[in-house]
Formats: C-alpha cells, structure tokens, sequence
C-alpha cells in the first residue's frame, strides 16, 4: 500500500496544468499527483475500497476525456473540478438508498463496526464514536454528505467547496451549518 | 471555523481507515487513463462543433432578458437533464454482477460463437436451484436439472424427446451450465485479488449507454457491460476454458422474473415418443469398452489422445458412414454408440488426481500386450491398475514409463471433426454440451491449444519422489500445518521489470484422520485481515468468510475447498487434495508436468529434494522434506498480458501428532 504526502503543488507549477490539457506526459503526472488524493476521498465516502477503486476509475476516466476542454489554469482549479467530478460520481452512486444500505452492512461487516439504531434515542456525547457518525453521515442527502466531507476530511475552505460544488461559499456556509443540524438531530446530540 | 464546526472537527477528522492506496491499481488505472486521453484528443480533432452547455450563472447575471433564458431552460429541460444524469452517473462493479450473482430466476439470449461453427442463438432460462432450460433456434430444448440428475432433451418438429439419467452420478460429474460457470467466475473474481479486473469506462450498447469491466480469470475472461443507473447487466462476453476457440455473448437478461416450474419439468410432454439413457457411474469397465470401440474405429490403432476430440473423429467417421438427414432412428443410433465413450472418458477424466491417471496410448495397436495404454492407481490402493495393448489388466507397483503418457481432461475443442461435418452437412450444429465442472487439472494441461508444447513424462526419480510425497500425506494419521502464499505482482514495462505489489495470505490446516479436517487462511490486504474457515467432520462440512453474511454449508469438502482455492492463493486445497486423496482430489502438485530434479538444497536446515516442472504450463517447483517427504515451499511463476506473478507458498508442517481439539474446530466469530 501506498500513501501520498498529501501536498498539492504549488500554483507556480500550474503550467502543468495547461499542459496536461494537450499533453500526455503532463496529464500523466497530473494523474499520479492527484490519484491518491481522489482515491482517499472516495474511500472517505465509500469505505469499501473495491467500490472506491471503480467508482475513481470512473472519476479519471471522465476527468481523461474532458480535459481537453479543461479551463482552468492552476492547481487549485483543477483540484475544485477533480473533487466536483469525484463528488458526482460518489453521489451518483450513492443515490440509490439499496446501494447506501449494502455499503454500511459490507462495511461494518468487514470492519467489524457495529451498528446501532440511530432512532433509539438521543446518545451521550461519550458514546459517538466514528463508526455511529460515519452510519449518521450515510443518512443525509448527497450534497449534504459532499459538503461535510469536503470541509472536514478534505479540509477545503468554504470558497474551495463552493468551486466543487458549482454554489456560492455563502450559500455553502448555510449549507453546511443545516448540514450539521440535521447531523447532530440523526445523532440524538442535544444543540 | 464556528462552534459547530469545531464541535464536530475532533470526530470527523481522524476516522480510522487505511487511506492508502495500492499501486496496482494505480498503475493499471494510469494506462487506461493515458489511452482515454489519447482518445479524447483524437476525438478532440476530428470534432467541428463541440456542444457546450450554458453556464446559467453567467446568463443570469448578464443585461439579458431572464426571461429569454427561463424559455430557453425550459425548452432545453429535459434534455439537458437527462444528459446531465447520464452523465453523473457512476457504479462499482459489484453493483453490476450482483443481479447475475443474486438471481432467483433469470431468462437470456446466449450466443455461441466459434471457429468453424456457425454463429448460433440460444434463449436460456434459469431457475434456482440449480435448473436450466435452453431453446435451440431449431427449435429442439434442452432441459437440466442438477438436483434431480436429470436431462430432457425436445425435439418437437419430430414429437420426439430424449431422457439422460445421472442419478447415480457423483455431482462433479454431472453437467455444469455456462450460467453457472459465469456466476462461480464472476464471484471469485469480486474477491480474488488475482484477478485482474480493469474497468472499461463507457461506451454505447445497442443505444443504451453502458459502463464496462473486464475480468481475467485464470481459466477465461470475461466483459461485463452494465447501464450505469440501474445497475443491470446489458451484455456478457465470456470466453472459457469450456470453449477454448469460442466466445458466448450474453444479452437481454431479465431477472427474478415469474417462470412457470413446468418449464423446467424433466418429464416429456404428452405424443413425445421417448428415448431414455441412463449414465451410471462411470466405472473402468467403460473405460475398456470405450478403448476398443475407439482403437476399432482408428483401424486397429488407439487414438493420440483420448478426449473429447478422439470422440468427435469418432462421430464423424459414423457420420461419414451413414450419409443423410439425423432421425430419431440415427440420433439413437449415434447417442447408443457415444454413451459408451463419454462413460469411459468421464471415468478416465475424473479419476482423482492422486491416481496419477495418465493415457499413452499414441503409436500402440489393439493386441499389443507389452504396451501399457492407460494406468491409474485406485483410491487407497497400493498398486497401479494397468491397461495393456489387447485391454488386459494387469496390477503393478510402479506406474509404466512412457514418452506419451499425459493426463486426460474433458476438455472441449471446437475443431472437432464432427462438426466441421455436420457443418458440411447443412445441419445446424448442436450446442456443445455442457461438462463437468473444471477441475485444477482440466483444460490448464492438455495439450491441444495451438502454440502450447505438449507436456512431457516426468523424470522417473522426480515422479518417484513426487509419488512418496503424495504417499507420506495419503498414510499420515493426522497433519497440521502453518504457512504463508507470498504472491509479487511484477509489471514489465520498457524500464524492466517493476515490482507493484505483494499480497501475503497466512494459512493453518489441522486434520486428524479420518475425517475432522480445519482450515483457514487470511487475506492481509485488509484491515482486518479478511478470514476464511473451512471445517468438516464427517459428512458435515462448514465454511465462513467475513465478507459474505453467515455460515455455508458446501455440499461436499471438495466443494468447500473448490471454492477458496482461488482466493487463497491455492493453499486451500494443495494440501488437503493429498490429505484426502477421495474426498477432496485435484491439486496442482498432482499434476506436475515435464518434472526434473533441480539441485538439492536445505531450507531452514531441513535438507530437501527439489522438483523442477510445470503445472498448467507454468513452471512450479516443490521443496520436499528429504526425511519425511513432506512439502517444506512451492515457487511459481505465472506471466499475464503485461504483469506477472512470482508466488511462494511455504510450509511448516507436523505429522501423525496428536492434534489439539482447540485446532479443528468450526469456531467463526459471533455475529452481532
């Protein structure tokens, strides 16, 4: 297994990201520069690292026939449209609720998680671990789920997740904050 | 960040999962990306016109009338939309087998394409369990059922219908189905990190769009297209070992779908005249009878081979011989004469592996009684039964020597003479017909595919240590063992060779004879490492993986350990297949090709005899404990398109000591 130092390039590299438009070689280091970081955002999202793989296979492959007309000129561009397509497809294939449930049994299945009944009642903050957040995380709409996870395990500011998302980082602010609401409420965590 | 934010930062931030990534993937992913690119930008200029699609905001903002743009959105609605959820949506490849996995019943179109055979359509139906119907586009309907041992062929233009019966048949002889052997692939393939499995991205089918995956596997491959909303399969390709020249395209599938039961009924309908046939165990009797049916019909002489395409040239000559349209009269006639083979084949081909059946009977003429032309060693005998020349018997010691001594498989091969004349003909050829399913020995050693070298005889001295090994696991009254499969992925690329990745599978088996029996292994890819247990006592057999929901109950050993060979880097059934040399068989170290000694060597100071050959063409090479003969490390080598892998099984074994009851028991963790 590999892991990736977590660094985007900075923006003064972005002649990369022009060239990667047009040129092979560029796009292929675009490629294995952002591949770990997509993929991690993905298994973020999915946890089963099969799905994950397929569902970033599928992230490259549109990003690989759309760059062409690619308009961005730096890191930081291509990044927001990276995670805005990475961002869909997860969606997508969270969308459908069957598709949701499997996910979290296979998960906990394989994780030894154990899941609890979110609807019998309210939970001590000491009792929240990861496991019963992820399982609340799961309950809420897609873009509710995108917005979260791109603020606090991508660690994206307000106006990057608003350039992923195709919203204004004030309407993103709002989001977020009704995001958590209803996170806290799936929870049972008094306000 | 406010105070909700934060409040929830210390619980999200740092979930406990492994981020990484294997580079595997990454390096396969990265070429398939690299040729998407390659595409879009040949695609990119060849296009005049690239569609584009409004950037609403923009329109909004601008001194245009909004109600121009409102207009144009809601002309352009629909199909912005639908282009937009097209577009968006995405899906893993378990989404896109689980309806093939998880089908009560289903109903398809198969097409069986071949070289040499004419391109045919065969509507099939599936009720679980275990039941299949197939429509012929002659009309004529083939019927299985696996629970029953039955197969009822229709004839309706002619009222007529034939009955085979395998009631006494053990299952691994009876017919499998292609359905059947996409759904055990597919399924392995969902968890066998040995298969490679690219996807494919997307593509339109039959103007539907469609995303794709291909897997590898090591006996076919398979591509699987799927609408990427809904998550069902529109087309299958499959080429098998079951037909090794051909390819089978699945499409149209419905699933768990309303089947009438009478579809599926083994009974022939009122008017049908019947032929019925029973195939009872195949036993060597039927082996003899078919030796001289086939050395009467090659003009004294036995076959080359003795399979599926010694049968062919037989039916062909009887074709030959008996010109004009096939009747009830003459289907009878043919199915009475090749019953006969297929029983003697199906015995031969069968044999569990540490029978160490071989066929020689290439160059020798009926009534040659110095010239063995078949040999086996029956379960839990000591000696060889061997077949001469003029089909005497005789029990022998040591297995004869011979330079065309080669194992016999039921292997399918689409040149069969009698096609091509039923071809010529006119008449539409038949289906071929389902076998067996594939043991590790089927189809991975003979030597009919083009371009393959036919395997040789062993060495006499490594055959010898290679039957004193197998005697030391056959004799022992208890075994146990602990090991490890290394398995090192290697892409060759211009630079040379790169090492992508390394799989590491732990591995104990406990048995106690003659019939408590453990295994286990884990898949350390995992975090946990994934777990497998197999356990059998008597006739009651277990088997629990943590990745598939409670306990299974196999039918057999020799299924349960089937079916985690794959998955366990083979150490689920090497050593349990000499343990238990009836119940379990099959094996690679069984069938061990072309084997020569290499030089003596000690490993972790046990001095050992080294086996140099080949199994399934690849070489392999078995460290054997020089004392006690028991298998201290296999190394294996096995090339693909553009990777290879360099595996290393090793074993710490014990024998014919006690066995502590802690390590044979059925002890998966308590599911919550």
């Amino acid at each position: 297994m590999q892991t990736d130092a977590d660094t985007l390039p900075a923006n003064n590299d972005s002649d990369m990201v022009v060239h990667a438009r047009t040129d092979r070689e560029a796009f292929g280091r675009l490629y294995d520069i952002y591949y770990p970081r997509i993929l991690r955002h993905c298994l973020r999202r999915l946890f089963l690292r099969s799905v994950a793989e397929d569902v970033s296979s599928d992230v490259f492959l549109q990003i690989a026939r759309k760059i062409p007309g690619f308009v961005g000129a730096t890191h930081d561009d291509f990044a927001r449209w990276a995670h805005a397509i990475a961002t869909n497809a997860i969606n997508a294939y969270l969308r459908q609720s069957r598709r949701r449930s499997c996910l979290l049994e296979e998960a906990a299945r394989r994780k030894g998680i154990h899941l609890v009944d979110l609807s019998a009642g309210p939970a001590s903050l000491a009792e929240i671990d990861w496991p019963r957040v992820y399982q609340a995380l799961l309950t809420l709409k897609p873009r509710d789920q995108s917005i979260i996870t791109l603020r606090f395990f991508e660690d994206m500011s307000h106006e990057q997740i608003a350039g992923s998302l195709d919203m204004q980082p004030p309407a993103v602010r709002t989001a977020l904050t009704r995001a958590l609401e209803k996170l806290r409420h799936e929870l049972g965590v008094e306000p | 960040m406010n105070s909700e934010e934060s409040r929830f930062r210390d619980l999200l931030n740092e979930p406990p999962f492994d981020g990484s990534y294997r580079k595997e993937h990454h390096e396969q992913l990265r070429e398939q990306v690299l040729e998407a690119f390659d595409a879009s930008r040949a695609d990119l200029s060849r296009r005049w016109v690239r569609p584009t699609f409004p950037n609403w905001r923009a329109i909004m903002s601008r001194p245009v009338p909004r109600v121009a743009a409102i207009v144009l959105a809601m002309v352009t609605a629909f199909v912005v939309f639908s282009v937009m959820f097209r577009t968006q949506s995405t899906i893993a490849f378990d989404s896109l087998i689980g309806p093939i996995l998880n089908a009560k019943t289903a109903r398809f179109n198969m097409v069986i394409e071949a070289k040499d055979l004419p391109k045919q359509t065969v509507r099939t139906l599936v009720l679980e369990p275990n039941r299949l119907r197939q429509e012929m586009p002659t009309g004529q309907i083939s019927i299985f059922d696996n629970n029953t041992g039955r197969m009822l062929s229709l004839m309706p233009a002619q009222k007529s219908a034939m009955l085979v019966n395998m009631t006494d048949r053990p299952r691994q002889q009876q017919p499998a189905n292609y359905f059947d052997h996409l759904r055990t692939n597919l399924r392995a393939a969902d968890h066998d990190a040995s298969s490679k499995r690219e996807p494919l991205g997307r593509k339109q089918i039959a103007g539907r769009d469609a995303i794709g995956f291909r897997v590898k596997r090591p006996n076919g491959e398979m591509t699987v297209w799927g609408d990427p909303e809904t998550g069902l399969p529109i087309l299958v390709e499959m080429k098998s070992d079951m037909l090794p020249d051909g390819t089978i395209t699945m499409t149209d599938f419905e699933f768990d779908l309303e089947l009438d039961e009478a579809l599926f009924k083994t009974e022939p309908p009122e008017g049908y005249s019947l032929q019925e046939f029973n195939l009872t165990t195949p036993a060597e009797k039927d082996l003899i009878g078919a030796l001289k049916l086939l050395s009467d019909d090659n003009e004294g002489r036995f076959p080359d081979t003795f399979g599926q395409t010694a049968i062919s040239a037989f039916i062909a000559n009887w074709v030959r011989k008996n010109p004009g349209q096939p009747n009830a009269a003459s289907t009878k006639t043919m199915v009475n004469l090749t019953l006969p083979l297929t029983q003697g084949l199906t015995f031969a081909a069968t044999l569990p592996t540490e029978s160490n059946a071989r066929y020689a009977g290439k160059e020798i003429k009926y009534g040659d009684a110095t010239s063995a032309v078949f040999w086996y060693k029956p379960a839990g005998a000591s000696t060889y039964r061997v077949i001469y020349g003029d089909l005497s018997v005789k029990e022998q010691n040591a297995a004869p020597e011979s330079p065309h001594a080669v194992p016999v498989t039921l292997r399918i091969s689409t040149k069969d003479a009698a096609r091509e004349i039923l071809k010529a003909r006119g008449d539409q050829p038949v289906l071929p017909l389902p076998q067996p399913p594939a043991s590790p020995r089927k189809a991975q050693v003979e030597p009919t595919a083009p371009g393959e070298p036919e395997p040789k005889a062993n060495d006499p001295t490594s055959q010898r240590i290679l039957d004193r090994m197998a005697k030391a696991y056959a004799d022992c009254t208890s075994y146990r063992d602990s090991g490890v499969v290394t398995t090192r992925f290697v892409r060759e690329s211009g630079n040379g060779a790169v090492l992508t990745n390394t799989d590491e599978k732990p591995f104990m088996t406990a048995f106690a004879r003659p019939d408590r029996f453990r295994f286990e292994y884990k898949d350390m890819k995992y975090n946990p490492p994934s777990r497998y247990i197999i356990w059998s006592q008597g006739t009651e057999v277990q088997a629990w993986w943590d990745i598939k929901p409670g306990i299974e109950k196999p039918a057999s050993l020799r299924m349960a350990v089937g079916a985690a060979n794959g998955v366990s880097g083979s150490s689920a059934l090497t050593i349990p297949a000499l343990l238990l040399p009836s119940e379990v068989g099959g094996g690679k170290l069984s069938f061990i090709t072309d084997a020569s000694p290499a030089e003596d060597d000690s490993l972790d100071a046990v001095e050992c005899f080294r086996v140099a050959g080949r199994y399934a063409h690849n070489p392999i090479e078995v460290w054997i404990d020089k004392k006690s003969y028991q298998v201290r490390r296999i190394d294996e080598r096995m090339k693909f398109d553009d990777f290879r892998t360099e595996q290393t099984t090793t074993y710490d074994p014990t024998i014919d000591e006690k066995i502590a009851d802690k390590l044979l028991e059925f002890d998966p963790p308590v599911e919550n």
